[in-house]
């Protein structure tokens, strides 16, 4: 059984080198050519990602105007077992965690032109981004990415 | 039989290795580690960052203490057992929210391979030789006869 001294020189010895890293990380930080902030932006990190790439957005109001109309195809980029529990009215479901087992079914709705928009549950997911991104490399040219996602839908009016 | 000298002496330079290589791709790609943080969904927006800019510099600091200082063993040995537990525990609670998404473990790239079972595993294998790894720097020194 290790004795009190020896638990304390544990734990000094401990904070010693998380203070060691700490005081590295610093450094490294200063001078990495490439370095990031502290606190970064995170909270729209995937609407950036989406601007940044040329994908347009759309929010809940212009989704639900989408979805009334019927003007575009919607598909679901969450988990299946999540499209079950509840899903915009009119999506198909196109879950990227396994996007090989469903992406032909999902193509023979889908011509190039055609608009198309997807989500996932909204917050820091990006599913639905990663779908957008890998349909524009299928030649689809006309994809839309509603960020908000499902979380968003629900909570809407 | 292999002496249990031999065996700890093994695990250590096992788990300093593993820290090792986990640390450096991170070191020098900090804005990709953030995405791999992100990624996991469960760190407060306000921390990602900064946990991307000192999580790779504790492993390596503890990678290398574990390696060549006895001094500092047992202390690095303690914190690489409590990271492997918390890895362990972050990738089972990823899994069982349906998150599927690429370690961040070894690289930056979320393209590589995606985290499984299989990795919980893998962590907890090397959370078990990072206890054993523990206890026996613990050991007072004349009697550890702690390889090197």
């Amino acid at each position: 059984m290790p004795s009190r001294e020896h638990i304390q020189d544990l734990l000094l010895h401990a904070l010693l080198l998380a203070a060691l890293s700490a005081l590295l990380s610093v450094i490294a930080w200063a001078v990495h050519p490439a370095r990031i902030p502290w606190v970064g932006d995170w909270a729209h990190h995937v609407e950036t990602l989406a601007l940044r790439e040329g994908i347009p957005l759309v929010n809940t109001p212009e989704m639900r105007r989408i979805a009334a109309a019927g003007t575009h195809l919607i598909l679901d980029a969450r988990p299946l077992a999540d499209f079950d529990a509840g899903h915009i009215p009119g999506a198909v479901p196109l879950p990227y965690d396994n996007l090989d087992a469903h992406y032909e079914q999902a193509r023979l709705l889908m011509s190039p032109e055609m608009p198309v928009v997807a989500y996932c549950s909204g917050g820091s997911c990006d599913d639905s981004f990663l779908l957008c991104l890998h349909l524009r490399k299928q030649g689809f040219t006309n994809v839309i990415l509603y960020a908000e996602g499902w979380t968003a839908w629900e909570a809407s009016p | 039989m292999i002496p249990r000298v031999r065996i700890l002496l093994f695990f250590r330079v096992v788990l300093a290795i593993v820290f090792l290589c986990a640390a450096v791709p991170k070191i020098i790609s900090p804005a990709g580690f953030a995405e791999a943080v992100y990624r996991y969904q469960l760190a407060p927006y306000s921390t990602v960052n900064f946990t991307a800019i000192f999580l790779p510099w504790m492993e390596l600091v503890s990678g290398l203490c574990l390696l060549f200082s006895r001094k500092f063993r047992p202390a690095s040995a303690l914190i690489i057992l409590g990271l492997m537990i918390f890895f362990t525990v972050l990738v089972s609670v990823t899994l069982y929210r349906g998150i599927d998404i690429s370690c961040g473990c070894f690289s930056v790239n979320p393209e590589a391979a995606r985290i499984g079972w299989k990795k919980v595993a893998e962590n907890a294998v090397l959370s078990l030789m990072a206890f054993f790894v523990f206890l026996d720097a613990l050991r007072p020194a004349v009697t550890a006869r702690s390889a090197l």
